[in-house]
Formats: C-alpha cells, structure tokens, sequence
C-alpha cells in the first residue's frame, strides 16, 4: 500500500431481513418469484392505499441494535425520502432520517491479528424499491415491483475504515451477526445484503477529510475488496496528477474491475424528507428492549470463546467454525457425538471445506451430512479407516448416493484392520521383493519409498500411512 | 423571503412537473405568500416544545408478520398503461 496516503472508507450496508411479509404491505416477500405476483395495491402505491408497519422489522432492528451494544431509540418515525424513478411508483421512499431506531453503537473488526473497533452511526428501517430491466424490451423499461416493500435494514458506518480488507472484514462481521441473529439470510448473490462504500484519501497525519466518493452496486465480498482498491488508487493518481477528487456517485463495473461515474452532477440529490403522515410514531419501552436483549441467540464471538474452552480447539480453528451460522451448527452436532472434538474441527475445516470450496458449496448445501461425518470421524477414531481412507470416502460420497458404509466396502477400505493384516501383507512383500530388501540392507535406503507403495497399492490406500512407515522400518531391518 | 425563476425551474423540475411560462410570475407570487406565512409562524418561540411528527397523539399501529396469497396480478394491471409478460412498461429511463 501506499506509505504516503491513508484511505477513510465508511459503508453502508443494506440488509434484507427475512420477514414473510413486506415492511408496510401483506404481501409476500419470497425470491425469484413470477413478476409482480408479489406486488400488491400498497407495494404499487395506488391512490387510497395506506402503509401499516410490520412489528417484526421493529424486533429486529433492535435485535440488530443490541447485539452492537448501541442505543435503541425510544421512539421510532419514518419519512418520506422523494425521488421519481420507475421502480419506486409512490414517487417517495419510505425510510427513516430524525430517530432512527438504532443509534450508535460499535463492531470489533479483525485484520492481521489486529482487532479494532469500527463505530456504527446510525441503522434504520426502510423499504426496498422495485426492479428495472432495462433490455428487454426494445425502447422500454420493464418494471418489476415484486421487491418493492422488502424491509431493509441500512446499517451506516462510521468513516473509521483504513484498508479494502478492513472493509471486507468489517462486512464479514456484519454477515455473521445478521446471520446468527436470524434476521437475515445475508445471501449477497441474491441481493440479500448489499454494499455501498465512501471513499476518500488524505495524507497522513490530517485530521481533515478529503472530498469522497461513493462506490454503489457492490456485490461480493471480493469485489468489495477489489472496488475499494481501485478507487483508492483512481484517488491517488488523481491527486498526485494536480487534480482534485469530485464528489460524486461511481458505478463499480465488476467485469472490467473499474467505477464510474454515474449521477449527471447538474443538480445535487434534494430528497425532501418529510415525516411520512400515514405512519403514526413508533415508541419503543425498556421493557420491551429488555426482553428481546435477554433473548438473544448466541452471538459469534461468545461461541468463538465457548468453543475453545467447551471442545478444547485453537482459536484460529474456533473462528473459523463460527464464520457462518450453519458451519457453527454442523460443527456442534459433530463435535458432541464423537470423542474427540479436534478431530472434528481439523476434518470438517481441512477436507470438507476444501470440497465445499471446490464446488463453490456452502455447507447447508454439502453432500454429507452431519450424519455422515460422525461415522467417518468414528470410524477413524476405532481405527478401522484411515485418513487417507477417509479422504477418499469424503470425495466419491459427493458423487455417489451410495452410504458411507456402502461406499467403504466397495472400495474394500474396511478389509485392513489392525497391524497384524499390515504385517502380514508386508511379510508378503518382502518375500516377494527378496532382491529390493536385499539391496535395502545394503544401504539403498531409497528403496523405501517403494517398499511404502507396494504396500499403500496392496492395501489400496486404507492402511494408515504412518502406521506403515513404522511397521516396514521394524520389518525391513530384520 | 423571494423566490427566484431558478428556485421555481429547481422545483419544477425535481417535481416533474412542466410550468407553462406565462403562469410563472404568478406562480411565484403564490409561493412567496405560502412562505411569508410560514415565517410568520417561524417567529413563535417553540424551543420548549417537542416537535411532533404526526397531529395524533397516537403510536405503534402494527401488523402481525403474515404474508396474503391473493396477488391479483392481472387485475391489477388493468389500469397499466402497458404491460408485458407480467411486467409494466415505461418509456425507457437509464440513470
């Protein structure tokens, strides 16, 4: 990086939260369904139609809220946020800008082994608006309202970013507490969770900051890397070059890793927010914020702790596990049935996730189950299938529906038991390779290697290899 | 306080509403009167007052979190000016 200039980035994140009905209508909240089936009278914002407040979204915005330790408003007001685009037919938005329901509060970020605290201004409640395809039809926008309504929760940083992979890291955190939470599914390909950056650079040392701008339509966790990085090196050669940075809305182009600009700057965004006179205030009492504060889920970073004091794993192992809810749980459910927990964590970060990550799988998705990995984990335990054994096993069970145990006797990994099998099988080979163990003797010490795979070949990989190493080196100094 | 043709064409225009030019002097005229009233009432001292957001004394009119069925679709396309396949068009609007 650059010695000579600092990046300040703050984001915002808009999250999808997993309610079955919209923020202010009845209707249906499920993706990829059939255009504008989803789409009813207050989503098209017909003349007549009044917003009613789903009191989930209020639940979970403070659930959000506590988790960041930050102040939770005690009462709530949305606004009316004025723009016309197609997709947005009331020709406002409904969101919130005086008392949001989340206040400020702060996440803990790690980057290198460094933990720094990222403070949150702001998180409040809003609507989603619809979608346009703009290629469809020839000389028209075609208008989808099936998102129209989702409830969103904008979660605001401060600008107290410093790197692209502080900003990754920080947007992981966000993942993870949603996720945990259950008030999201965090799903970023299917727009679940969304990013938008402000970017600006300054030198060193200034207190003051530098004209930002801001990075929209980011969608992966890569790519927000990858976006951050190339403005704040656009920034640098800018400034470097005698120009001065405009402030300004930038589309990030993932297909050429470039931003752009995006808004015509004719004229500033004047949004005219106003307090939305169909919806009545919303007052929230400690009460209520004290129960859903006592019934919070576990959150990652006491599990990253109760993991390694309760299974007994590194805390390199136990953050990873926790790095999404559903890893955590398959974790838990493995760990608990089998003897020993470290096992768990090195098999199901080791094979199963590289599998997993080979098939660009999440783990909700793996072809083997829970179920499956207890067996392996205790089979591997008894000592009647190896690692390498076992590594093989995990990789023809994702393209066989056979079971686990089907799978293990037709690639005959069940045949070697113990050491006496193995003895006897090397006592065949030496027999057999009377010249080879000769010259081995002699000093060859080379024709070890052999040695090992006649028996790895005779025994098709089910033998464990370092059990072998030990028994030939008895053996062949006989 | 005035209002410029400026202010009036930067109203306008974030209104998408067009203004015939000969309306405009009284348009304006209009506006300023709307305004003197306004600071008419910006002179009460409201500072120990807490600003509403709403003129009822009321709060926390929720709905339970449960989706309805019956998206009449076709129905409600009815009055669309134009639709396609499910999708309503509008002439077409790149930002």
């Amino acid at each position: 990086m650059n010695k000579e200039w600092e990046s300040v980035i703050g984001l915002e994140v808009h999250v999808q939260l997993s309610t079955e009905s919209k923020i202010f209508s009845n209707a249906p909240t499920k993706f990829g369904q059939e255009q504008n089936s989803q789409a009813s009278l207050v989503d098209l914002g017909l003349p007549g139609v009044l917003p009613v407040l789903n009191e989930k979204t209020i639940e979970m915005a403070i659930k959000f809220g506590c988790a960041i330790d930050a102040e939770i408003s005690s009462k709530a007001i949305f606004a009316r946020k004025n723009y016309f685009y197609p997709d947005l037919p009331k020709g406002y938005q409904i969101s919130q800008l005086d008392d949001p329901i989340v206040g400020k509060g702060k996440i803990n970020v790690e980057v290198d082994n460094e933990e720094r605290e990222i403070g949150i201004t702001r998180a409040h409640l809003e609507e989603d608006a619809g979608k346009s395809l703009h290629d469809k039809y020839e000389g028209f926008s075609a208008i989808d309202l099936n998102r129209a309504g989702t409830p969103l929760l904008e979660i605001v940083s401060e600008p107290d970013l410093r790197s692209a992979k502080e900003a990754v890291a920080y947007l992981k955190k966000i993942h993870s507490i949603i996720t945990f939470l259950d008030i999201s599914d965090g799903d970023m390909s299917q727009g679940s969770m969304r990013c938008d950056a402000n970017v600006s650079i300054r030198k060193f040392g200034d207190k003051k900051l530098g004209n930002r701008t801001e990075l929209k339509n980011i969608n992966s966790f890569r790519f927000v890397e990858k976006a951050i990085n190339h403005e704040i090196n656009r920034q640098i050669e800018l400034i470097e070059n005698g120009t001065s940075i405009e402030q300004e809305t930038r589309l990030y182009d993932a297909n050429k890793n470039e931003t752009r600009s995006m808004r015509s700057k004719e004229h500033a965004n004047d949004y005219r927010y106003f307090p939305d006179p169909d919806l009545i205030p919303i007052k929230i009492t400690n009460e209520k914020i004290q129960e859903i504060k006592e019934s919070l889920p576990e959150l990652p970073e006491q599990k990253i702790i109760r993991f390694m004091e309760d299974y007994e794993i590194s805390n390199y192992e136990s953050k990873n596990l926790n790095s999404s809810k559903e890893l955590s749980h398959f974790f838990e459910i493995v760990a608990d049935k089998v003897s020993s927990a470290e096992l768990a964590a090195k098999w199901i970060l080791g094979d199963l996730t590289a599998i997993l990550n080979k098939n660009n799988l999440n783990i909700k998705d793996s072809k083997i189950s829970s179920t499956d990995m207890i067996d392996l984990l205790k089979k591997i335990e008894e000592g009647s299938l190896s690692g390498p054994g076992a590594k093989k096993i995990i990789e023809l069970s994702w393209s066989s529906e056979e079971s686990i145990d089907d799978l293990i006797k037709k690639e005959g990994l069940d045949e070697i038991k113990g050491e006496d099998e193995i003895i006897k099988i090397i006592d065949e080979i030496i027999k057999n390779n009377s010249k080879q163990h000769e010259q081995y003797i002699q000093g060859k010490e080379k024709l070890f290697g052999f040695f090992v795979g006649q028996v790895m070949k005779e025994t098709k990989g089910s033998a464990d290899p370092k059990q072998v190493n030990e028994l030939l080196s008895k053996k062949l100094k006989q | 306080m005035k209002i410029s043709e400026e202010v009036l064409n930067n109203i306008s225009s974030l209104s998408k509403i067009k203004i015939d030019e000969d309306i405009k002097p009284k348009l304006i005229e209009d506006l300023e009167s709307i305004l003197l009233m306004v600071e008419k009432m910006n002179k009460i001292d409201t500072s120990k007052i807490e600003p509403m957001s709403h003129p009822l004394d009321e709060a926390n009119n929720l709905r339970e979190d449960i989706a309805m069925h019956e998206i009449k679709r076709d129905n409600y396309q009815k009055s669309a000016p134009q639709t396609e396949d499910g999708f309503y068009l509008t002439p077409k609007v790149i930002e």
